[in-house]
Formats: structure tokens, C-alpha cells, sequence
């Protein structure tokens, strides 16, 4: 190793339309059950009869918080889960050494949605509500919850954010800035989302269908992911249970076009070449790969072109699990990297709902049936709007030895 | 009373934010690539400005003729004149 | 104690300011009588930043993050490499709101048109990393590209990981921003909250006549952007970054207290290992709020105390308050070091101006951030 210190994974929490914890989670996948569905959290005529990935309940009942944007109940609820999780005893560590790194691109964006309305049809200003617009009240909520008085900030890289908070809740360990670090991401459905993204053709009418020939488009999502970032060191000297090593990750910018991808996947393909030097391991180490398949056109193609240039003729299983989940956009990178550190330690494969007929164009075999497999590394992938590209690896405890 | 084409170009300069008149735009002008420089996510501005103000739906099943349908000014004038006598 | 890697060099700077006077437009109907003032971009600025052979309309976040980098990237000629196009080029960007306009013109389009005349180009835009990646776009950066969205929390979080990644060897050069485009729909959301007020004149940050109670601050916007590099690659760099940190409150709408300021700005002279005494000008991002301003003084009262010699300036009265502010200090920051005097956007108010080596920006906010930036020679 090269000195740096190892970051590992010791507390998750989830929620999203496949489940309010790890376990219903893990269930829907197993059993191959879709959370998207029907719209209700608000009214459509263009989009209503659009599948979402619409979380069920009213997150606030689990929050603990008072007021909130959607986006906040939701944060706070997988917090809590990952807290939990971590188990820390008291005391947990040092305030100013806990840091929080949350990607959000929405927050409360349905306040300005009701503050406008409001305006334009009503005639009147109510700024009830105004101060939970901003994306970053997720992390101010979890940071005064948990006591975490260290670095905290928003990460808004579009569809890329997830990945990337968890990027930088590594930098911040590494650095030596902070011992533990709520990484994750969030976000919550409304207009402007859905219509945006529907407006830009890009959103399937019978639900995503990830590299399938057929494929018409993604499905919005909403949820949440956070996961408890720890230097191994401070994890093992408290005696934590170690859930995954986050031994590399990789982060890239196409510089092709505002919302398409670069269309041979250089930039994926670069982001995932980094993460792999930078856990130093090579392409046939790698046994899963979690891919960020929103369903759409381009992104399916342009991501099994940047898998099968890396990986070749030797691709690991890959598979896209979006239709469980809708595109969760900010959340999305910590959600589907929950799902794979849950692979390596079910030691199972997710499968790719929705795929039927794999596209003709598309080099690669999803795997489409739960099953059990030996895996040792997983890597999670995401694209977002403006090339950004993320590319997170993770290795199953018990394959490598533990710093002393 | 304005013709279709200017109309149209006029909507165009509002709708897209662009920076020079509607008289500068040629009925043959190409929008994309050489012409104005517009882009995919532009010609679905288009096609939102089509629907909004000339009461024109352009659909997926379109997609085959969008090449055709945007091409310029004159084209996208004449797509919603045919679905204009297509709907009397 | 050695503190955490991101100490970096600053090789290049580049700014876009507002008009150094607010700029009095009437309130939006039915959100409030009374006209409505703030630090805007004056004509000329705007005109500089849309040149004519880019016919496509572009957010104005986007513009004068563009315009910022392209006098960062000018000042380079014929004193230091630029940043190269590729992937050795790194680009983080720290802004709250980024091209919320556009977000605000989608939505306003759903509400009043209908969802049919959704505006897919002003959604695309109003996603938060338009800025970094028009920047990626158009100067060809394809290293990592991040934005921070954090209120007073943004360029901080910018600088700090653009200086870690260039020490961990991920980038040759960095490009790290602080923007703000100030739109109409974040003056409604400050007034509403009672940030702003109407009193049209300039603000005076720690001035003997301050502003009536309630008339909070004025909103501006602005952006600064620098071109760093890992320490000891370039010969002469402009100025070194030698420590950033910034932190949130514990608990919403804390109460401030002087003293808890002052142990914070002290314990980043520790972790830096730098001497009260060392340091020359503290620059203070204070805003002209009363309340806020009687933070700012008695912190700056136990500095001087403690180190007498200390000179204390200003810079918000000449581009108004927004949560990037800081990064438009900074570049005031990098030219008093620089240039070993100081320019006369920067106010000094109290131990007279000079030749410093030493800068230290402190900035606190009414929702209880805090930030404090060491720039030296």
C-alpha cells in the first residue's frame, strides 16, 4: 500500500421506492420486485402517467424533524439507519474529526414550486417555507443530529453526486481532516425534475429497461443513501464491524456536452481506470459491476462501450438495478453503492430488471436472474449531466489484511 | 400580417435567448451544425416551441424526419402547416 | 501539529465584480412596495462577458464563471504555463445557487404555460454543475469536476479540495471558483427572510454610522477564480495558499458568541502554525448587518489586542454580500500579498494600510458559518 490510510465502510442507510431500510431493500432485489409505480406525491397532466420511483409513506414520520424540505426527512432517515449501524459507543469520536459530504441537487425545490405558484396564481408572497429550499440542508440537519462539527459541504454534480461525495468523504480521511465522514446522497421527486427530464424525451413510459433493445427511457427516482466513512485504524480501535473497504475511486469530465455523454465512453472509461489504479488492482479483479444503466439510449450504450474497452473479452457480471429503484439521481451513486457493498457481503449478484432482449449494439451480458456468486471487488458507476463521470470500488472484508 | 417564417424566427430568438434579430435568420438557414450552431437539447426547445405557441406536437414517432423537420426556418414552418391541414 | 495537505500555490487570479455602488430596481409586484437594491454587473461588465460570435444565450453564472477563468487563464501569458485542456486540468466550483435563474424561468414557464411548454435547455442549466461544466466545455477540462452548493460553505469547500487533489497528484493545475449570479428570485428569498433590507446606500462594515437595525445587508453578485498548483512546481507563484477551513453550526440559528469567533480564528493560527504576529492585514468579511458587525468588531478588537500591530479591512461595501463573497476576498487577498500593498478595494479600517506577507480572511454568517483562509507569500 502506499502509506495512505485505508477507508473503510462501517454504517449504511437507505431509503428509496424499493424500501424504507437495508433489509426491504435487499429483499425487493432478491425477489425481483420493482418499487416504481404510479405517481401520487403530486398532480401531473403531462407526466402523471409516467412509473416513478416514488418513496411510500410520508418520510417525515421517520426524520425526527420538526419542518424540512422532503429531500431533509429523507437524508435524515438513512443517517440515522447508517448511525445506527456504525454503532458507535461513547464516546463515538471527536466532533470537530467527524465531517459530512451529502450530494442533493433538489433539496426543497417544491417550496419554490409552492412560493411561486402562490405568486402567480394567488398574487401573494409567502416566504413560509423558503429556508428549507436550499440543497444543503440535508447536511446541516444530519451534522447538527449526529454532532459531526467537522468539514461538511453539498456536492451537486448532477447524476454524479453520489459517487463523488463518497470520493471526497475519502479525500477528507486520507488527508487526515477528519476520521469519520457521513457520505451519501439525496434527492425527492417534483415538477420541475420530472418535467425537465421529460421534456428532454428522455423518460420511459412503461418504466426503465436498463440495455434492453427495447429501452425507452429512465425512470425519476427519489431516496436516499448515506454510508459511515471511517480510517481503519479509528474503526478497529473501536472495535467496529467493517462492512467494506472503499479501496479506490475515480472522477472525470467528458468536456463533450452539456447533457450528453461522450459517445465512446472515454470518460467513464478513464473514471473507472483511475479507481482501479487507484486501489491498485487490475480489470480481472473485479467480479461485479454495479452500473449507473438509467435505461436511457445513450447512457446504456455509452457504458457498456466504456466496460467492454476496459474490461474486454473478461467482463465481470454487470448489471443495472434502476428498475428497483427509479434514477435517483443525486442519490443515486450512494444508493447503488450500498447495493453493491450488500453483493459482497451476501455474496450475490442484483439482478437487471427489466431487461428482456439485451440491445444488439450493447457487448455485454447483464446478469438478469438473482444469484450467488464469489465476489471479492465491486465497482459502482454514474454519469451526470455535464460529463461527469464516477467511478467507486469496493473489496469484501476478510480479503485483505487489516492495518495494525 | 406576419408570414409563418417569421413568426417562427421570432420565436425562435425569444424562446432560446439568441443573440441576434429575427431579420438576421434566412428562411433557409440551417438551425444546426454550420447555420445558428444549435444543439439536441435546443432542438428540443424547438419542438416545446412548436407545442406552446404554434399548437404543433412533434412525437418520437416523428424521430425519423427530425433531420428533415429542422433542418431550418422554412422546414419547421412547413411541418406545422401540414399538421395544421392535417387537423382541419 | 501538521495540518492536513492542501496547502497549495496560487499562480493566477481573475475577477468579475459588480458595480462598486447598489443598484436601486423596483420590488417584484406583489412581493413588496418599496424598490430594492443590490450590487448588480453593470452594462459594460455584462457586455464584456457575452461576446458577439456566441449567438446561443448562456446562463450569466455561466458567463462570469467563464469570464473570471479567461482573465485567470489571460494573466498567465508570458509568466507561467497555462492550464492545459486534458485531463491534468482539474475544475472546482464553489457556488449556493449557481444558474438558479433558469431553474426559476422553467418553473414560472410550468406554472404559467402548462407543463407542454416545459423548457428542456433551462432545465438542463439548472442543474448546480452547469457552471463547472460549461467551464470543462469550453477551455477542454476533462479532469475531476466538482461543485459545491453550500451557502457560505461553497468556496471554501472548492478551494480546500482543489488544493487536496493537486497534493494527492490527481491534477497539474486546479481551477477553483467562487460564483454568484444574482437573481431576482433570491432578492424575494432575502428580503422575505429579513436579510436584506431597503436602505439603498453602500454598505459600511464596521463604520462608525452603521445601518438601522433591521436593514440586514444588500445582496450582490460577483466571481473570482484562481488557477492553483501543487506547492513548489511553479518558480514565482503570485501567493501561496497556506490553510482553509470552514465550518457549519451544531445547531440551526445558533446564537454567536465573540469569544467562541476568536478561539476559532485561534486555533487556525495553531493548526496553520502561523503567529498572530505573523500575520499583517486581516480581512474581514463583514457586511454592514448591525448585529453582525458588532461580531466582527469585537473579534477584531481581541486580534489587535493580542497582536497590535495587526492592520483590519474590509471588502463588502464595494460588491455587496453573497454566500461566495469570499472568494472575491481571496483575490484581494492573493494581490495585497502579490503585490505588497493594498488595493483600494479593500478598506482598511483600523492599524493604517501597508506591505503584508500574510493575509487572513475570517468570515462568519448569521446562520453561524464560519471560514478562515491563510494567503502568504
Amino acid at each position: 500500500m502506499n502509506g495512505r490510510p485505508r477507508v473503510v465502510v462501517t454504517g449504511m442507510g437507505i431509503v428509496s421506492a424499493a424500501g424504507w431500510t437495508l433489509d426491504e431493500t435487499w429483499q425487493a432485489i432478491a425477489t425481483g420486485q420493482s418499487g416504481l409505480r404510479t405517481l401520487s406525491l403530486f398532480e401531473s397532466p403531462r407526466c402523471g402517467k409516467l412509473p416513478v420511483g416514488e418513496v411510500v409513506g410520508d418520510p417525515q414520520t421517520r426524520s425526527s424533524l420538526a419542518s424540512g424540505s422532503r429531500s431533509d426527512h429523507l437524508a435524515m432517515w438513512a443517517a440515522r439507519q447508517a448511525y445506527e449501524d456504525a454503532k458507535f459507543g461513547t464516546p463515538s469520536f471527536a466532533s470537530d474529526r467527524g465531517a459530512v459530504v451529502m450530494g442533493a441537487l433538489t433539496g426543497g425545490m417544491m417550496f419554490t414550486e409552492e412560493f411561486l405558484t402562490r405568486l402567480h396564481v394567488e398574487k401573494r408572497a409567502d416566504g413560509q417555507h423558503l429556508d428549507d429550499r436550499a440543497c444543503c440542508n440535508s447536511a446541516d440537519r444530519i451534522a447538527e443530529a449526529f454532532g459531526l462539527g467537522g468539514f461538511r459541504t453539498t456536492v451537486s454534480n448532477a447524476c454524479a453526486s453520489g459517487g463523488a461525495a463518497l470520493g471526497l468523504g475519502c479525500d477528507l480521511i486520507e488527508a487526515g481532516e477528519a476520521d469519520v465522514a457521513f457520505a451519501g446522497g439525496v434527492d425527492s421527486l417534483n415538477r420541475v425534475v420530472l418535467n425537465g427530464f421529460n421534456s428532454l424525451m428522455l423518460v420511459s413510459p412503461d418504466g426503465c429497461r436498463p440495455f434492453d433493445a427495447e429501452r425507452k427511457g429512465m425512470s425519476v427516482g427519489e431516496g436516499a443513501g448515506v454510508l459511515v466513512l471511517e480510517s481503519e485504524r479509528h474503526a478497529l480501535a473501536r472495535g467496529a464491524r467493517v462492512r467494506a473497504w472503499l479501496a479506490g475511486r475515480g472522477n472525470t469530465c467528458d468536456a463533450h456536452h452539456v447533457s450528453a455523454p461522450q459517445p465512446e465512453g472515454r470518460g467513464l472509461h478513464q473514471a473507472m481506470r483511475l479507481a482501479l489504479a487507484d486501489a491498485d488492482l487490475a480489470p480481472a479483479a473485479v467480479d461485479y459491476i454495479n452500473a449507473h444503466g438509467t435505461g436511457t439510449a445513450d447512457n446504456d450504450l455509452v457504458e457498456a462501450k466504456a466496460i467492454a474497452a476496459l474490461f474486454g473479452e473478461a467482463s465481470p457480471a454487470v448489471s443495472s438495478t434502476k428498475r428497483f429503484f427509479g434514477h435517483t439521481l443525486a442519490a443515486a451513486g450512494a444508493i447503488e453503492a450500498i447495493v453493491s457493498v450488500l453483493a459482497l457481503e451476501k455474496q450475490a449478484i442484483p439482478p437487471n430488471l427489466g431487461l428482456r432482449t439485451v440491445d444488439p449494439k450493447i457487448a455485454l451480458a447483464p446478469i438478469t436472474e438473482y444469484r450467488s456468486a464469489k465476489l471479492d471487488v465491486a465497482m459502482s458507476t454514474s454519469l451526470g449531466f455535464g460529463g461527469n463521470n464516477s467511478a467507486v470500488l469496493f473489496r469484501r472484508p476478510g480479503t485483505w489484511e487489516a492495518a495494525t | 400580417m406576419a408570414t409563418l417564417e417569421q413568426q417562427i424566427k421570432e420565436k425562435l430568438v425569444e424562446t432560446l435567448g439568441l443573440k441576434i434579430t429575427a431579420e438576421a435568420i434566412g428562411d433557409g438557414t440551417p438551425l444546426f451544425a454550420d447555420g445558428l450552431g444549435l444543439d439536441s437539447v435546443d432542438l428540443l426547445e424547438i419542438a416545446a416551441m412548436l407545442s406552446t405557441y404554434f399548437g404543433t406536437e412533434i412525437t418520437t414517432a416523428d424521430s425519423g424526419r427530425y433531420k428533415e423537420i429542422f433542418a431550418n426556418v422554412h422546414s419547421l414552418a412547413d411541418f406545422v402547416r401540414e399538421r395544421q391541414a392535417a387537423n382541419a | 501539529m501538521t495540518f492536513s495537505g492542501y496547502a497549495a500555490d496560487i499562480v493566477a487570479a481573475g475577477v468579475v465584480r459588480p458595480g462598486s455602488v447598489p443598484v436601486t430596481r423596483p420590488a417584484p409586484v406583489g412581493v413588496a412596495q418599496e424598490p430594492w437594491s443590490a450590487y448588480r454587473l453593470d452594462a459594460a461588465t455584462l457586455q464584456s462577458l457575452s461576446p458577439p460570435e456566441r449567438i446561443k444565450r448562456m446562463g450569466r453564472g455561466q458567463e462570469m464563471a467563464i469570464g473570471a477563468v479567461q482573465r485567470a487563464i489571460d494573466s498567465c501569458a508570458g509568466r507561467t504555463d497555462p492550464p492545459a485542456r486534458g485531463s491534468g486540468t482539474a475544475v472546482s466550483v464553489g457556488t449556493a445557487w449557481a444558474e438558479e435563474g433558469d431553474e426559476i424561468t422553467f418553473l414560472e414557464n410550468l406554472i404559467k404555460l402548462g407543463e407542454k411548454a416545459a423548457k428542456p435547455a433551462y432545465f438542463v442549466n439548472s442543474v448546480k454543475n452547469a457552471l463547472a461544466s460549461q467551464l470543462a466545455l469550453t477551455f477542454g477540462f476533462q479532469g475531476e469536476n466538482q461543485t459545491f452548493a453550500h451557502d457560505a460553505l461553497s468556496f471554501e469547500s472548492a478551494l480546500w479540495q482543489g488544493a487536496h487533489l493537486l497534493r494527492a497528484g490527481r491534477a497539474r493545475h486546479a481551477i477553483v471558483c467562487g460564483v454568484e449570479a444574482l437573481v431576482e428570485f433570491q432578492e424575494i428569498h432575502g428580503h422575505l427572510l429579513g436579510w436584506y433590507g431597503t436602505d439603498p446606500t453602500p454598505l459600511a462594515p464596521l463604520a462608525a454610522k452603521k445601518r438601522a437595525a433591521g436593514q440586514g445587508t444588500l445582496p450582490g453578485e460577483g466571481a473570482a477564480a484562481f488557477v492553483l498548483t501543487a506547492p513548489g512546481i511553479v518558480a514565482s507563484p503570485l501567493a501561496r495558499l497556506a490553510f482553509v477551513r470552514a465550518r457549519g453550526p451544531l445547531q440551526r440559528a445558533p446564537v454567536l458568541s465573540p469569544k467562541a469567533e476568536l478561539a476559532f480564528v485561534e486555533k487556525v493560527l495553531r493548526d496553520s502554525d502561523v503567529s498572530l504576529d505573523g500575520v499583517g492585514l486581516v480581512l474581514l468579511g463583514a457586511n454592514g448587518d448591525s448585529a453582525l458587525d458588532g461580531i466582527y468588531a469585537e473579534v477584531a478588537r481581541g486580534l489587535r489586542a493580542k497582536s497590535p500591530g495587526l492592520s483590519i479591512g474590509v471588502y463588502r461595501h464595494i460588491i455587496g454580500d453573497f454566500a461566495t463573497a469570499s472568494a472575491l476576498g481571496f483575490e484581494l487577498a492573493v494581490r495585497v500579498v502579490a503585490g505588497r500593498s493594498v488595493p483600494n478595494e479593500v478598506r482598511v479600517v483600523d492599524g493604517g494600510p501597508g506591505s503584508f506577507e500574510r493575509v487572513l480572511l475570517y468570515h462568519v454568517t448569521s446562520a453561524g458559518t464560519h471560514s478562515a483562509i491563510i494567503v502568504s507569500a
